[in-house]
């Protein structure tokens, strides 16, 4: 594991605002939740705390060093992008040995062992691989990376049911072995979400919110029932989402749930329950005003 | 700094674009050999010493070298935690070994071919120099010709890699520019032709007195070497990921 | 196994409860070693932390303890102790929430207590005859 502190970081894309003022750190050996929808920023700020894409302010710091141009603080996180970095000609048993020579604790006959779980096969050429297969390959090569801080972006993207099962399952016996930092950046939350101990959820570059995914959903829960006792009780309270379906209305409410609340609950007759993280994460990214 | 493995990594590559240079070094003195004797009626052939551009055909492969392989480079470094820093730093010894290889190798194949037919390299007949007494000094010139041109190739690779389509037309059609205007020139009376011509005879050592001066030229090549790299860490050092 | 997301029930929660349910059907037999961290995290597809908090819970509870390098045991007397607090627990847990099922329906609690005293094969009648 690595203590990542992210600190005030900002990117443009010629005019477009890629990531304004984020401040987040990821200090445990955690399992971390990159959440946030298409362009909110998630592989802008992946980019930049891997050096592979340069802040226009502020800093990131690895175990207390500077992220930027630092090959040991660099070292110490593996991140496969999306796109390739890799000749399209070379073997996938090749980037095995190459990935081997720049981390040293790289554990090759784990890779070797896995990529046979995924049918994998070695000499297949980067280029030749299908989406599901570069998967299967950026999943095997980050897990058997043994770095300190594993990345996963779109990690089930173009992924059978079985194989998304298999790279949760590995996922959590590696974790476990090897408590290591985990990032994994994701849309498909509802999936990934019992996986998750802590989530961090951008939108529009922001920073929407950073906690655990206890806290979140202690924080919010569903109130349900008829129309109008449902308005009359979340009158004035903070409403992320609204659902009607005839004179049955539901609300998701973000704000703790007090006593007094609970009893107002019980006398108009209203049912109270959870609030789930995927629907939080849609109501949450919906929302057009920032909630901490 | 993790110098070592990067270097190893893009020693590999070299190696193998190396065995390919060589291939194409014997195959041009084949193609030679051949248009020379077929061509040859007065029985020249047994008296002359056979001119082979294998120093040429290296110096080509040297610049293919950076042009081609500076970029995937760039990109495998980044996808591994190598600092652009690192990635430079170890492009250079890379750059000085595949130089020292080209030199080594291009001499070899003059040196078997002379065997059962004297003969030179461009260099050689540029420098007069001879093959076995003058070594050292083929040694130098070519392996910083070799350098420079590696670093050339990378040069163009970054401008490539960086800058806008309309940069890169310019840098690309330059030299095309320089070609027409100098024909241009010459119908004009040369001297922008004499100008450039006395600097490249200078600074390449082409006019010394008494003979020409290769070390001269080393001299020049490596400076012009170091330049290039120069200018390739002060733009590399900026340059984020660009994927298309 | 499996847990279910969409239960308005913590993970953790359901998680202690499952140990339990296998404690009391005696899958799990009291001194002996549970599944570890590991075991659960990878075959429930969980984090470890919500693994750690749901056992933390029975630990508490003194259902299960912690042998230093080894693992999570089964407590002795643990199932009799589950027992006890869920006999407890059965009024809030089964009885009130049918109880209220059973008056929004319109049944009288002496309707319940007839169906609980027929239950069986009768039950369906019961329900039938309150409905005419």
């Amino acid at each position: 594991m690595s203590d990542i502190q992210i600190r005030h970081v900002s990117k443009s894309y010629g005019k477009t605002r890629a990531l304004s003022d984020v401040s987040v750190a990821l200090s445990d050996a955690k399992v971390y939740g990159l959440l946030g929808r298409n362009g909110a920023g998630k592989t802008t700020l992946l980019n930049i705390l891997t050096n592979r894409v340069f802040a226009d302010g502020g800093e990131i710091r690895i175990d207390g060093e500077p992220a930027v141009e630092n090959d040991r603080a660099q070292g110490k996180i593996f991140y496969m992008t999306e796109q390739t970095l890799y000749p399209k000609r070379m073997r996938v048993r090749d980037v095995f040995d190459l990935t081997r020579g720049f981390y040293p604790a790289f554990d090759l006959d784990y890779a070797r062992a896995l990529a046979g779980r995924f049918q994998l096969r070695p000499e297949k050429r980067f280029g030749e691989l299908s989406t599901g297969y570069l998967s299967i390959f950026k999943l095997v090569l980050t897990l058997a990376s043994n770095a300190a801080v594993m990345i996963f972006d779109e990690p089930v993207l173009g992924l059978d049911a079985n194989h998304r099962d298999l790279f949760y399952r590995e996922l959590l016996a590696r974790y476990q072995a090897a408590p290591n930092t985990v990032i994994l950046s994701t849309h498909l939350i509802e999936e990934a979400a019992a996986l998750l101990e802590e989530v961090i959820i951008l939108k529009e570059g922001q920073v929407l919110l950073a906690k655990p995914v206890d806290e979140v959903l202690e924080l919010a829960y569903v109130v349900s029932g008829s129309q109008e006792n449902v308005e009359r009780y979340a009158a004035g309270k903070r409403v992320i989402r609204e659902e009607a379906l005839g004179r049955y209305k539901a609300v998701t409410i973000y704000q703790r749930c007090t006593g007094a609340d609970q009893a107002l609950l019980a006398r108009l007759g209203l049912d109270l329950s959870p609030a789930r993280l995927q629907e939080l994460f849609v109501s949450l990214t919906n929302d057009p005003q920032k909630v901490q | 700094m993790k110098i070592l493995p990067t270097l190893r990594y893009i020693s590999r590559n070299y190696a193998r674009h190396t065995v390919i240079a060589v291939f194409a070094s014997v195959a041009s003195m084949v193609l030679v050999d051949l248009v020379f004797i077929s061509t040859d009626h007065s029985g020249l052939r047994h008296t002359t010493v056979q001119t082979l551009p294998v120093d040429w055909v290296a110096g080509m492969f040297a610049l293919l070298a950076g042009l081609l392989y500076f970029t995937p480079h760039f990109h495998v470094a980044l996808a591994n935690g190598i600092s652009r820093r690192t990635f430079l730093t170890a492009n250079v010894p890379a750059a000085a070994a595949l130089a020292a290889l080209f030199t080594l190798l291009s001499y070899i194949l003059v040196l078997l071919h002379s065997l059962f037919w004297p003969s030179v390299m461009i260099t050689q007949l540029i420098y007069a120099l001879s093959t076995r007494a003058d070594w050292f000094a083929i040694f130098v010139v070519q392996w910083a010709a070799y350098v420079f041109m590696i670093m050339l190739g990378c040069f163009s690779a970054m401008v490539v890699y960086q800058a806008t389509t309309p940069l890169r037309w310019a840098y690309f059609l330059a030299p095309v520019a320089l070609y027409f205007t100098l024909i241009a020139d010459a119908n004009a009376g040369g001297r922008i032709f004499d100008f450039l011509k006395d600097v490249l005879l200078t600074v390449l050592g082409l006019r010394g007195v008494p003979a020409p001066n290769p070390y001269i030229a080393t001299l020049t090549l490596t400076l012009g070497a170091a330049l290039l790299a120069g200018l390739v860490y002060l733009v590399l050092r900026r340059t984020p990921l660009v994927l298309d | 196994m499996q847990l279910d997301a969409n239960s308005p029930k913590p993970i953790f929660l359901q998680l202690a409860e499952m140990v339990e349910e296998n404690i009391l059907s005696g899958a799990y037999p009291e001194e002996t070693q549970i599944p570890s961290t590991t075991e659960i995290a990878v075959a429930l597809k969980l984090n470890p932390a919500t693994i750690n908090r749901g056992i933390n819970l029975l630990v508490e509870q003194g259902v299960v303890y912690k042998k230093r390098g080894v693992g999570m045991f089964v407590c002795g007397g643990a199932r009799e102790k589950i027992r006890a607090r869920r006999r407890k627990a059965f009024f809030a847990d089964f009885l009130q929430p049918l109880l209220e099922e059973a008056r929004s329906l319109g049944l009288s609690k002496s309707d319940v207590i007839a169906m609980l005293n027929g239950a069986g094969g009768e039950e369906t009648n019961g329900r039938r005859s309150v409905d005419e």
